[in-house]
C-alpha cells in the first residue's frame, strides 16, 4: 500500500490569496483500495488461532481462480456464472475444444472481475496426461501488476 | 447503508443483498461485491440456506391452515378435524322399474325373484356406453295376473361394481382399509367382516355418524381420505366401536364410476338376465343425475366450516342448507328459510327449495331421500322439513339498441345475435338462482359492452308464467295461484288490462285472460273476455282476483275446451325494473321471448344533422 503526496504540485499552483484558502495547507492523497477475501482453505494462523484473511493481490488472484474453478449450475440462483472448465474437459481434445475454453475463461474474466485486466491465456493439450494445462495472465488495475493463474484441468480419478 | 440485518424477505436475492449491505458496515471483508471472492461463496451458501428454511417456514405455515394449504392431503386433515369427510365421486343414480316377463316361460316358477346388487344394465349418452348397476338388492313376488315380477323404484348407479378382500391384523397399529380406485363412490360403499375365509356368516358395519348410542359392540366404521387422496375404513378400537379380531375377512363392496359422464341418461337395457329369465321391459321412473366428480378443495373449504357451525344438527335454515348441499349433489341453487318467514306463515315447519342440476324440479325420490335419509335424525324433533318445488318467474324482454355502424364490421343482425349472447350470459352466470337477482343496469351495461359500436340501449323487462290447466274431459276445475317476484305496475288508467294472456278456448270461442278494477280496492278481479269486431267482449266476468301490491293472481274455476291449448302464457308488467326474489322464486329470461330490435344511431353517425330522424324507444308497449 503505498500514497502519492501531491503537495509539491500543489504548491506549484499561483493562486490569489484569499479566494481558495491557503492552497499550500491543501493535501489530496489516492491511496490503493485495500481488497481484503475470506480464504475458502480455512487456514489457520499458527499462533492466532484464527482464519487468515487474503489481501490485496492476492485476494484478487484467487478470486480469479475461484471464478474460473466455478462450474455452471453450482452456485444457487446463478446458474451461468463461472467459466465451466470442468464441464469442457470431457469433451473432445481438439482446438474447438480449447477456443471454449478460452472464450470461457475470456467471458467470465471480464464479466466478473471488473478489478483486474485479461492479458492473454494460454492453454496447453496434456494428451499424455489427460489433462489441460491453462495460464491466464492478467493485470490487476488497483495495483498495476500482473499475476498468473495456473490451472491443471484432469480428470480427479 | 443497513445497519441491521432485515428478516423479512424470502427471495434469494434480497436475502443476499440484506447480507452484502450488512457486511459493508465492516471492515474485515471487503470483497462481497465480487462473485470470484470467497466472502461471496459463503454469501451464497448463507443466503440459500436462509431462503430455504424460509420457504419451508412459509409452506409448513400455510399448509397448517384451511384456508391457505394448497396440498389436497393438508386440506383434508384440516376438515378432519372440523368433523368434516370430504365427498368422494358420485355415480348418476336413476330410478326406474323392471319387469320380468315370465308368462312364456315353461316349467314351475319361482313365487319370488331376487334382483341382486350388483345386476348389470347398460345406456348410451352423447354416442358413449355406460354400464349401470343396480344398487340394493330387492325381491319381486309373481303378479298372478300379469305372469311377470314387478322390481318397483330400482336405484341404479353408473360404474363397475367392485369388492376388495383385506385380512385383519391387529399387530398393525391402526390398520386401515384403503379403497384403491380415487373413483369409488363411497356413498355405495358397504363394509362386511366375516370371521375367516370359510364363514359364511358376515356383519355389516355402517359409517359412523354420531358418538351417540355407539359402545364396544357397535359395528362401525370410520371413512377418512387419506393423503394419497384414497378414501380408506378403519374400525373402533373396542371402546368406540368394535374392533374386529385378529384374521378377520373385511370386505369393502363398493362401485366405481366414471361420475358426471352420463348425468341424463333416460334409456336403460339389461346386460344380465334376472333369475335366468331374460324377457325384461324397463320403465324410467328419474332419469339418471347427481353425478359428480370429487368434491375439490374449493369446495372442501367452503364446506367444512359451514359443517362445522351446524355440528350435524339442523337447527337454523343454514343448518338445513349445509347438510342438504354436503350429502346431495343434484343442486344447482338451494334457498331454505323457516315457516315463519313463510306466506302464509307455517310455524313448525322448515321450507326447502331446491333446484336442481337436471330438471327443474326435484324428482319425489329425490325429495324423499333428503327428508327420509339426509335430515332424518339430524333435525329438531317437531320441526318438519317441507321441500317445495322452485317457483319460476320468467321473463320476457323487449331489448332495444342504437350503434353506430362506422364503429364496427358487424351488420345489424350480427349485433342482434351478439347482444343475444351477452343475454344469455348474464341469465346464466346471474339469474336462475335462489339469490339471483334480476339488476337492470346491469343488463344494460352488459348489452352496452356486447360490442364497441353499441351507443346505448334500453330493456323492458315483462314477467309471465305459464299454466297448464285441466281440459272439460277431465271434469276437475282450475284453481291456481300465480306467485310473482314483483308488484305489478298500474298504469292508472283503470279501464287498461293489466294482465294479458295467450289465447285458449273456453265455450268453443277463443278467449283471453283481461281485469277490471275493483270499486274501492287496490286489487283487480280476473275476467275472461273474447274480441267480436275488435271489441272486447266480456265471457266470464269474476274469474278470479290480482293483489297488485303483492304481485299474486288467483285464477279460480275455469274449465277449458278439449282443443284449447295445453299451455296458457300469463304476462304482467313488473312495478320495479329490478326484480329481486323471493324464498322458493327464481328468476330465468326466457331466450326465445327476447325481442331485440337494432337501429342506427344518427346522431352518432351524421352529428347534429342526424338529430331529425333520431327516434327513441317507449318505456312501454
Amino acid at each position: 500500500m503505498s500514497t502519492n503526496n501531491l503537495s509539491d504540485k500543489s504548491s506549484q499552483i499561483n493562486e490569489p490569496s484569499g479566494v481558495l484558502g491557503d492552497l499550500k495547507r491543501i493535501q489530496s492523497a489516492s491511496r490503493l483500495k485495500p481488497w481484503t477475501d475470506l480464504d475458502l482453505n480455512l487456514t489457520l494462523h499458527p499462533i492466532r488461532n484464527d482464519i487468515i484473511p487474503l489481501k490485496d493481490d492476492r485476494a484478487i488472484k484467487y478470486a480469479v481462480r475461484n471464478l474460473l474453478l466455478t462450474n455452471f449450475y453450482e452456485r444457487p440462483f446463478n446458474l451461468g456464472l463461472g467459466a465451466n472448465l470442468r464441464g469442457l474437459l470431457f469433451e473432445p481434445a481438439d482446438e474447438i475444444t480449447k477456443q471454449a475454453l478460452r472464450e470461457n475463461i475470456a467471458r467470465t474474466i471480464v464479466d466478473g472481475e471488473q478489478r483486474v485486466q485479461l492479458l492473454f491465456i494460454d492453454i496447453v493439450d496434456d494428451a499424455d496426461t489427460n489433462s489441460y494445462r491453462i495460464l491466464v495472465k492478467f493485470r490487476i488495475k488497483e495495483y498495476d501488476s500482473n499475476e498468473t493463474v495456473d490451472i491443471v484441468l484432469k480428470r480427479l480419478r | 447503508m443497513a445497519t441491521n440485518l432485515n428478516v423479512t424477505e424470502l427471495d434469494f436475492d434480497q436475502i443476499k443483498k440484506n447480507l452484502t449491505n450488512y457486511l459493508k458496515t465492516q471492515t474485515a471483508f471487503n470483497s462481497h461485491d465480487f462473485e470470484g471472492s470467497g466472502l461471496s461463496a459463503l454469501l451464497d451458501v448463507l443466503a440459500y440456506n436462509t431462503h430455504y428454511n424460509a420457504m419451508t417456514a412459509h409452506f409448513a405455515l400455510n399448509e397448517a391452515f384451511l384456508d391457505s394449504a394448497q396440498i389436497r392431503g393438508n386440506i383434508v386433515t384440516r376438515a378432519k378435524l372440523l368433523g368434516y369427510i370430504p365427498r368422494s365421486v358420485l355415480a348418476p343414480r336413476s330410478t326406474i322399474n323392471i319387469t320380468v316377463d315370465v308368462s312364456g316361460e315353461a316349467g314351475t316358477l319361482p313365487s319370488t325373484l331376487t334382483l341382486p346388487r350388483g345386476t348389470k344394465l347398460t345406456t348410451q349418452v352423447d354416442g358413449r356406453n355406460y354400464r349401470y348397476v343396480v344398487l340394493n338388492e330387492q325381491s319381486a313376488v309373481i303378479s298372478a295376473d300379469s305372469g311377470s315380477f314387478v322390481f318397483s323404484n330400482v336405484i341404479i348407479v353408473e360404474g363397475t361394481r367392485k369388492k376388495l378382500l383385506y385380512r385383519v391384523d391387529n399387530d398393525i397399529e391402526n390398520q386401515k382399509f384403503q379403497i384403491s380406485d380415487d373413483d369409488a363412490d363411497t356413498s355405495t360403499l358397504r363394509v362386511l367382516v366375516q370371521a375367516n375365509e370359510q364363514s359364511s356368516s358376515y356383519d355389516n358395519y355402517t359409517q359412523f355418524e354420531s358418538l351417540l348410542n355407539v359402545n364396544s359392540a357397535s359395528r362401525v366404521f370410520y371413512l377418512q381420505e387419506n393423503s394419497n387422496e384414497y378414501f380408506e375404513t378403519y374400525f373402533g378400537d373396542g371402546v368406540t366401536g368394535k374392533k374386529p379380531l385378529n384374521n378377520n375377512i373385511v370386505t369393502l363392496d363398493y362401485i366405481f364410476t366414471n361420475g358426471e359422464d352420463s348425468n341424463g341418461a333416460s334409456s336403460f337395457t339389461m346386460v344380465d338376465n334376472i333369475g335366468g329369465y331374460a324377457n325384461i321391459s324397463i320403465t324410467t321412473l328419474a332419469k339418471a343425475a347427481g353425478g359428480s366428480v370429487k368434491e375439490t378443495n374449493e369446495s372442501i373449504r367452503f364446506n367444512a366450516p359451514l359443517t362445522f357451525t351446524s355440528q350435524n344438527r339442523a337447527v337454523t335454515s343454514d343448518d338445513y342448507r349445509a347438510i342438504i348441499q354436503k350429502e346431495f349433489t343434484n343442486i344447482n341453487s338451494i334457498s331454505t328459510w323457516g315457516g315463519e318467514d313463510n306466506n302464509p306463515p307455517d310455524y313448525g315447519a322448515v321450507y326447502i327449495s331446491i333446484k336442481p342440476l337436471v330438471n327443474e324440479t326435484l324428482t319425489a325420490n329425490e325429495k324423499t331421500e333428503i327428508t327420509n335419509t339426509i335430515l332424518k335424525g339430524k333435525s329438531v324433533v317437531s320441526i318438519t322439513p317441507v321441500i317445495v318445488d322452485p317457483n319460476f318467474t320468467y321473463l320476457e324482454l323487449d331489448v332495444a339498441f342504437k350503434y353506430n355502424p362506422n364503429l364496427t364490421d358487424r351488420s345489424s343482425v350480427e349485433l342482434t345475435a351478439v347482444v343475444r349472447d351477452a343475454i344469455s350470459d348474464y341469465n346464466f352466470n346471474e339469474l336462475n338462482k335462489f339469490d339471483g337477482v334480476f339488476r337492470h343496469s346491469q343488463l344494460l351495461k352488459a348489452v352496452d359492452n356486447a360490442d364497441p359500436s353499441i351507443q346505448n340501449s334500453n330493456v323492458r323487462p315483462y314477467m309471465f308464467m305459464n299454466i297448464t290447466p285441466n281440459k272439460l274431459a277431465a271434469g276437475l276445475d282450475n284453481n291456481f295461484t300465480l306467485d310473482f317476484t314483483a308488484p305489478f305496475f298500474n298504469s292508472g288508467a283503470s279501464t287498461n288490462f293489466m294482465i294479458s294472456s295467450t289465447m285458449w278456448k273456453f265455450g268453443g270461442e277463443e278467449v283471453y285472460f283481461g281485469d277490471i278494477p275493483i270499486s274501492g280496492s287496490t286489487d283487480r278481479q280476473v275476467m275472461v273476455y273474447k274480441i267480436v269486431n275488435s271489441v272486447n267482449v266480456t265471457v266470464i266476468n269474476d274469474a278470479g282476483l290480482i293483489d297488485v301490491t303483492a304481485g299474486t293472481i288467483t285464477l279460480n274455476n275455469f274449465v277449458s275446451d278439449n282443443d284449447s291449448v295445453d299451455i296458457i302464457r300469463i304476462t304482467v308488467i313488473p312495478d320495479s325494473l329490478d326484480l329481486a326474489p323471493k324464498r322458493d322464486q327464481l328468476i330465468a329470461i326466457d331466450p326465445l321471448r327476447v325481442q331485440i330490435t337494432p337501429s342506427i344511431d344518427t346522431i352518432s353517425v351524421s352529428g347534429s344533422s342526424g338529430t331529425i330522424d333520431y327516434t327513441t324507444t317507449s318505456r312501454l308497449r
